[in-house]
């Protein structure tokens, strides 16, 4: 992999570092133009060497997590489509093939994973329940990154009066345990499905504004910032072409850590019943209905904790990866 | 608390030497190759006497000193050579037989001292932990002997400032105190690496003297490891230069700076600047790095930034050889002041080669 | 100029729990079904209009929030709707419970993590540690609704490990009756321990693999200490002040861990308290909680900022220069 100083040209006093710096061409373009009024490529800054070496770092486990996490998103999004008796729809009929009321767990012909209390499918519930864990999960983070990043990024950048005062507004959000102001929030606006991610966005978006923030203050204070500022280009256009590129990646891994964080929100609500209202699956109140037919039947629990856990860990580690390798690559210098 | 400890007591030396070194080796197995940091060296050392090793940053000294004592890790590290302190082969020594021996007969003290005392530990604590370890002494005890030694180092008020933390001291106070606690158990032999180099130059002198009396005081042998050759002046016995892991000149320090064989060595001499000197007099550096220790050349590892450097010595390494007076060595083909060495650097003069780089031509 | 930057701190400190309080006063006070016809039931309007008043539900919203902090400063925290008892018993006799929980659980963690991780960090990169690495990271994509059943699975119904009660029947304080009282709360305490253990190990053991290469280290060794003396007497006090700090963030990961373990296990604290509150639209009680909630978790993020300079006396330093 070609070391900075390779791909350095001698531009001038004081650029001539920042553009060693530089790993992403786009940047490494707009500070050619912004220096020579001309868009001729400067040589010897691209880097499709270094992305290659960055796909065959993350490792075999990485894929095998972003397989996992792609499937169930596909059950998720399949669900209507496969073959899944309906998740809420109990037969109550002895004599029906498809009875299994009162059989709890045990598996049936048609019944793979066996039937809860009611005499609903499991594994069709569990598998409409990732539809609402999913949902949920990706669409709150969605939410949170783009008010909190947002705000993340004009705090990191402007510092100041308005650093301070979006600190303190975030600080407000951060000092309520996050299932306390959930359930706060909850109790003040519902529980639609949609009420739920804008709750959970509520809840995340102090954190993904921290990180964001963070992020900005350290990339923000690179060489090559510095000098497009000392040109005289205008913050907007700093912020868009040569911020947003970089702390777009990395607020992306964070916020794959938050989807895990965000699922496992939504679960510890529905796992306290206040979250999407029965009859509709979730993760969390199949969990915690489980967890009250111990006695009877394990199954009821094991499957929707197994279920929850099979998507968490490999997404957490998908972010977690990701940051690792991204931090490495941008952080050479 | 420990268990009383069995201190070694080493039996009565007669007049062989405390410290014997043969052949150490220390390579180190890099990721890009082997690191030859210590290549051979050689040397032994009496009862309270005190060597100065000189030599470049990357010359190897520091871990010369770390690998006499053991103190390397033994992963992706090759160890040659033996070592030998008193009667017990420090070389083959197993990890608690050197736990024993260190603090209480071997001790090190470091270059940075604001970095060799933990921090969040008093200074007081520092210094008796290693009296009630190896000896066994009571609180009490213990108490006292490390306010006597703070003394004994020149530490103002040592009663209330044991319970002092080390960032309430200055720099020079701080390398007391290292020391201190180096030589609380009494050790017979003690290696300054680069005592002086982090503290200016009036506490540096001072820590020297201290180092010297002390030593003169409980008759301890000191390895005294610096790339200053003014340091050793006076204060040392014998002086060996190292260059890039080998010795290549070693003396009694009068008969080096009075005789000196080795073209490094004056090089060393004239680099340093002197107050005798005029003001703006023009420092005269050693042109050229250290060559690489995981790709070292065939021949006299200084040839390329010597200004005596003939052929011969690219191609052939010169061994360590004795002069007329037994205990003073060098290595060299063209040694300085002989005829040789004269006529190699009027060649080199006449021909406007400054060393190596220019004998291709 | 140091006082300058604490006077700054402070108001920091003040203007965020002023802002919390109005943030749950607001989100609070608009629940539907108002407390005078939760109070009253199916008495006549008139009851419903005489509570709103004394509620002061017909005023403007800011009346209502001064009337409400001046209430809540003054230690008045009014009744809990159901059961009509003052909210201050209510709390008095909950908040004992969560804070066990909080307590102890974070003494289960500490007791496991330390060991862990210096073993981790000695033999860093080796077999355990690569093991304890990927344990902890497993760990912690399990919340505590999903390690708390399965603990309960595993230890109450398992004929072979039947150790623990699982619902708590019935739990006495902790004064009266210690032994019984640390035994029914253990799994409830392990449940929100092994989450802390995998934050607190991974910590420790970065923050130690740091110090061990310290030049003190090298020099502890070079006097010849132990392993283990090196290790418990100068690794590893200034690797823990990371942890210090992340106990105070840890706090609020705690509260809401405990609200899912109350459930779980059937006990009553705060927690349980406030879920309840919140099923039955109990507003005054869930007011009540959240602040003393957010408040005790703000104070006590203060409380570590500053142990954290009184402690480490590298802070000091950097002060005093």
């Amino acid at each position: 992999m070609p070391e900075p100083s390779e791909r350095s040209v001698g531009i001038g006093v004081g650029l001539g570092s920042a553009v060693a710096n530089i790993s992403e061409p786009a940047s490494a373009m707009l500070i050619a133009e912004d220096v020579f009024g001309t868009t001729a490529p400067v040589e010897g800054l691209t880097a499709p060497p270094a992305r290659r070496a960055m796909w065959k770092r993350l490792g075999w486990g990485f894929w095998v997590a972003v397989a996992i996490c792609a499937l169930w998103i596909l059950a998720a999004s399949l669900a209507g489509v496969l073959p899944l008796p309906n998740p809420n729809f109990a037969q109550l009929n002895p004599s029906a093939p498809d009875y299994c009321f009162q059989s709890l767990g045990h598996p049936y012909a048609s019944h793979l994973l066996g039937c809860d209390y009611s005499g609903r499918d499991i594994l069709s519930r569990v598998v409409y329940g990732s539809r609402v864990s999913l949902i949920v999960g990706f669409g709150s983070i969605a939410m949170g990154l783009v008010f909190g990043g947002a705000l993340g990024i004009v705090s990191g950048y402007f510092r100041g009066w308005i650093d301070d005062v979006l600190n303190v507004f975030a600080n407000v959000f951060l000092s309520f345990p996050s299932l306390v102001l959930a359930l706060v929030i909850v109790a003040f606006l519902g529980r639609t499905q949609t009420d739920i991610i804008l709750i959970i966005a509520v809840v995340a978006w102090p954190l993904l504004f921290r990180v964001v923030r963070a992020s900005t203050i350290e990339y923000s204070q690179r060489e090559y910032v510095l000098a497009a500022q000392a040109l005289g280009s205008k913050p907007s256009r700093i912020l868009r072409t040569l911020l947003l590129p970089d702390v777009v990646p990395s607020a992306i891994t964070y916020g794959l850590v938050g989807v895990a964080l965000a699922v496992v929100a939504e679960g510890a609500l529905s796992f306290v019943g206040q979250s999407v209202p029965s009859p509709t699956p979730t993760w969390g109140n199949m969990i915690y209905a489980g967890s009250q037919y111990i006695t009877q039947d394990v199954t009821l629990l094991i499957v929707p904790a197994v279920a929850m856990f099979s998507f968490i860990l490999p997404i957490n580690y998908v972010g977690d990866r990701l940051r690792q390798v991204l931090d490495n690559r941008q952080g050479v210098i | 608390m420990s268990p009383k400890r069995h201190v070694r007591e080493m039996e009565d030396l007669d007049d062989r030497p405390l410290l014997q070194v043969e052949n150490l080796k220390t390579h180190f197995e890099t990721g890009h190759g082997l690191v030859k940091a210590v290549d051979g060296v050689s040397f032994s050392l009496e009862r309270g006497r005190t060597v100065g090793v000189v030599g470049e940053s990357g010359s190897g000294k520091s871990v010369l000193s770390q690998s006499i004592m053991g103190l390397l890790p033994h992963r992706g590290v090759v160890r040659e050579g033996r070592v030998r302190f008193g009667d017990v082969e420090l070389s083959n020594a197993s990890p608690d037989e050197l736990r024993d021996l260190w603090g209480a007969q071997i001790s090190m003290i470091f270059q940075d001292p604001t970095t060799a005392l933990n921090p969040v530990v008093r200074i007081g604590r520092q210094i008796t932990e290693s009296l009630r370890y190896h000896l066994a002494m009571s609180k009490t005890d213990a108490r006292e002997t490390a306010v006597a030694l703070l003394r004994s180092v020149g530490l103002p008020e040592p009663e209330e400032r044991l319970r002092w933390y080390p960032y309430q001291f200055s720099g020079g106070m701080q390398q007391r105190i290292v020391i201190a606690v180096a030589i609380a158990c009494g050790p017979k032999l003690l290696l300054a690496d680069e005592p002086t180099t982090g503290l200016d130059v009036t506490v540096s002198a001072q820590i020297l003297d201290l180092i010297n009396r002390l030593q003169q005081e409980r008759y301890m042998s000191v390895i005294l490891i610096t790339h200053d050759l003014g340091v050793v002046t006076g204060r040392a016995d014998d002086v060996i230069v190292m260059y890039a892991g080998k010795i290549v000149e070693r003396a009694p320090t009068a008969e080096l700076f009075r005789d000196m064989r080795m073209p490094y060595t004056e090089a060393l001499l004239r680099s340093a600047p002197r107050l005798s000197n005029p003001s703006h007099t023009r420092l005269q550096a050693i042109p050229g790095n250290p060559p690489n220790p995981m790709n070292l050349p065939p021949g006299c590892r200084f040839a390329a930034r010597c200004p005596y450097v003939q052929p011969k010595c690219i191609a052939e390494e010169p061994p360590l050889r004795d002069t007329a007076s037994r205990n003073h060595q060098y290595a060299c083909w063209f040694p300085v002041g002989s005829p040789e060495g004269r006529q190699a650097l009027e060649d080199n003069q006449a021909r406007g080669v400054r060393a190596a780089t220019g004998l291709a031509s | 100029m140091v006082h300058l930057v604490r006077l700054r701190r402070l108001l920091e400190v003040l203007v965020t729990l002023f802002l919390v309080t109005l943030v749950t006063y607001f989100l609070t006070s608009k629940l539907p079904g108002n407390e005078g016809s939760v109070i009253c039931g199916s008495a006549p309007p008139s009851c419903v209009t005489h509570e709103d008043a004394i509620l002061y539900l017909n005023h403007p919203f800011f009346a209502r929030y001064f009337h409400w902090l001046g209430d809540l400063l003054t230690g008045n925290l009014g009744n809990s709707l159901t059961p009509p008892i003052p909210i201050t018993t209510l709390i008095k006799q909950t908040y004992g419970v969560t804070l066990e929980l909080i307590v102890y659980s974070q003494v289960m963690a500490l007791i496991a993590a330390v060991p862990l991780a210096m073993w981790s960090a000695v033999r860093a990169n080796g077999l355990f540690d690569k093991s304890a690495t990927a344990l902890t990271f497993a760990t912690l994509s399990l919340p505590a609704f999903i390690v708390g059943p399965v603990l309960v699975l595993l230890f109450t119904i398992s004929k072979p490990f039947s150790l623990f009660p699982g619902v708590a029947h019935s739990l006495p304080p902790l004064w009266s009756d210690p032994a019984t009282n640390l035994y029914v709360m253990f799994l409830p305490s392990l449940t929100l321990a092994i989450g802390s253990i995998a934050v607190y190990q991974r910590l420790l053991r970065a923050d130690m693999i740091a110090t061990l290469e310290e030049d003190f280290i090298v020099m502890a060794r070079a006097k010849g200490l132990s392993t283990s003396r090196i290790l418990f007497r100068h690794a590893l006090r200034p690797s823990t002040f990371t942890m210090l700090t992340v106990g105070g963030v840890q706090v609020g990961t705690l509260i809401t861990g405990a609200v899912i373990v109350e459930i779980t296990f059937g006990l009553t604290g705060l927690g349980s308290t406030l879920i309840h509150a919140v099923g039955s639209k109990d507003l005054p009680t869930v007011q009540a909680i959240t602040i003393i909630v957010a408040v005790a978790f703000i104070v006590i993020n203060r409380v570590i900022d500053l142990l954290y300079a009184v402690i480490d006396p590298r802070v000091r330093r950097a002060r005093a220069v």
